[in-house]
């Protein structure tokens, strides 16, 4: 293997303004800014472009519908998008009605009223994922994926060889297994592992040459029945690969291709499996389908940008995914859920892990 | 301040206690003659907002601001700029140039060759990373997303990098200049 640079370092090198040397480039003059402040009064802060820059929209050239909605998301409310298989940019209705600016997180989103619940639990953690029976929480602190119970107590780090990747590791239906990624040398994530809570074994499910493929990310997950391991799979490096969903028993052995030309699989408890249809990239997989087990599909929702993170709830009732080109400035992706069975979806202002098929765990 | 909002002292300590910090993040990715607009536009949205400011991670914050209020101006000076250009195009003796039209390039070395072939949200989340030294979940807030959407992001950013830094070292494209090195920066 050819010695990899750690880009990094040298961008560090690099630095034009050193942080030590940062009180050099103070330019901002004292009278500049009381010059400023004295200019803005209360009036100003009621505004609703007033909310933070980072959530602030740009006004500017945007329908006045998508304005409307990113203004309502804003304001902690919700907005109703289309539910027919149209494009999700059109808004129907948006709910403007102001609200307590978020907790910081981790918090819940109740998706259904958008009210926000501050959590108290585990600090310097990231990457939540409650359990299924909803009594224990899986997450990452200091790097190490851990255990603890719901309430943040009894934290227990997961002896992993080499350490896991910082993603979203997943439950077993039954809460007895995890499954989840680890990194391979270089930074880039690798093959799949299931760790069996009980007894802290821990199994390698897949064997694969990741360095030929340009998306490491396999976002795994398991089958209903928690025997199989589903994730999906670039089927070369170039920029526009093409996907497919494979499937590995949970002991290990020969993948199998599930879905031919899929990505982002994730099984509903009954048995059909929701993933997006023909993603060449991970920037136009625009159709995010549903497929019963004999065989037949019906689309669940469509974006303009590729749709990415498929997350169904416990119950199967509502699937949450994020749309937005990858590649782009992130300040677009938009999250939404769709409800299963009526199609109808709604659209957050931040991501979350399911805890139930109406509340979401949102994490730092 | 007369018609504001009080903060109890705590817009006066996040304003000493981080300009230097803000400063530098602007001065990093502007010219010296745009700093101060945007300086001020940060601190007064600082100020706005300052019963909002997630106690224990301003830094962040504040960077965030900086963000958008650059990436604002950036498009504001774009559209100045087109409109320049068409004047120009009539006058051709006449030159003028934005200070906004490039990332500011006063130090140049192969890595920043590579750094500005990438798409500016690539640039952004290395920048972050390397220069203003932030952790995952810093620069999650910094740019309003989660830490697993960085942390693909941030993977993604750093091979892309790679390719470009070789290619443009197979290129030769540009000669190694002298550039400040950052002492004693943390991993």
């Amino acid at each position: 293997m050819n010695e990899r640079i750690d880009v990094i370092d040298e961008l560090r090198r690099a630095n034009p303004v050193p942080n030590e040397q940062a009180d050099e480039f103070t330019y901002l003059s004292a009278a500049r800014l009381r010059g400023e402040l004295r200019g803005t009064t209360d009036a100003t802060v009621t505004r609703i472009d007033d909310a933070p820059s980072s959530r602030r929209p740009t006004w500017r050239g945007w329908p006045l519908a998508r304005a409307a909605a990113v203004a309502a998301v804003i304001a902690g409310g919700l907005v109703v998008v289309t539910g027919d298989g149209e494009r999700n940019t059109r808004v129907e209705t948006a709910t403007a009605s102001v609200s307590e600016p978020s907790p910081p997180p981790p918090y819940l989103l109740d998706v259904d009223t958008g009210e926000r619940t501050a959590l108290n639990i585990v600090e310097n953690a990231v990457e939540f994922q409650p359990s299924p029976d909803g009594t224990r929480l899986l997450f990452y602190q200091d790097g190490a994926l851990s255990i603890a119970d719901a309430d943040g107590s009894g934290v227990v780090a997961i002896d992993v060889q080499g350490g896991p990747e910082w993603r979203p590791a997943r439950w077993s239906p039954d809460g007895t297994r995890i499954v989840y990624q680890e990194k391979m040398e270089g930074g880039n994530v690798g093959n799949l592992f299931v760790h069996e809570v009980a007894t802290g074994r821990r199994t390698q499910v897949t064997h694969l040459d990741l360095t030929t493929a340009d998306w490491f990310w396999l976002a795994p997950s398991f089958s209903p029945d928690g025997q199989d391991v589903v994730f999906h799979l670039a089927r070369d490096a170039s920029s526009e690969p093409g996907f497919d969903v494979w499937s590995v028993p949970v002991t290990g052995g020969d993948p199998e291709v599930l879905v031919e030309d899929a990505a982002w699989p994730r099984y509903l408890p009954d048995g059909r499996l929701v993933y997006v249809a023909s993603p060449r990239s991970m920037r136009d997989g625009d159709t995010l389908v549903i497929a019963a087990a004999d065989g037949s599909t019906r689309t669940l929702a469509e974006a303009v940008n590729g749709i990415r993170r498929v997350n169904v709830s416990p119950g199967g009732a509502r699937v949450e995914y994020v749309t937005g080109d990858p590649d782009d400035n992130q300040d677009d992706d938009r999250v939404y859920v769709v409800a299963v069975e009526s199609g109808e979806a709604s659209m957050l202002d931040i991501e979350g892990e399911w805890v139930d098929d109406h509340t979401l765990l949102v994490g730092p | 301040v007369a018609g504001g909002m009080p903060t109890d002292g705590r817009f006066e300590s996040l304003y000493d206690e981080y300009r230097a910090a803000v400063g530098a993040y602007c001065r990093r990715r502007l010219p010296r003659d745009a700093i101060d607009d945007v300086m001020a536009e940060v601190f007064e949205t600082g100020w706005r907002r300052i019963d909002h400011i997630p106690v224990g991670a301003e830094l962040p914050w504040l960077y965030g601001v900086a963000r958008n209020v650059i990436a604002n101006q950036r498009r504001g000076v774009s559209r100045r700029t087109r409109l320049v250009s068409r004047l120009l195009a009539r006058t051709p003796d006449r030159r003028q140039e934005s200070t906004f039209d490039s990332e500011w390039s006063g130090a140049t070395a192969p890595i920043l060759d590579a750094l500005a072939t990438l798409a500016p949200s690539d640039q952004e989340v290395l920048r972050l990373r390397a220069w203003e030294e932030l952790t995952i979940t810093e620069i999650a807030i910094v740019l309003g997303t989660t830490a697993h959407a960085v942390e693909m992001r941030l993977s993604r950013a750093k091979r892309r990098l790679e390719r470009a830094l070789e290619s443009t070292k197979q290129n030769g494209l540009t000669e190694a200049t002298p550039t400040p090195i950052a002492k004693g920066t943390a991993s």
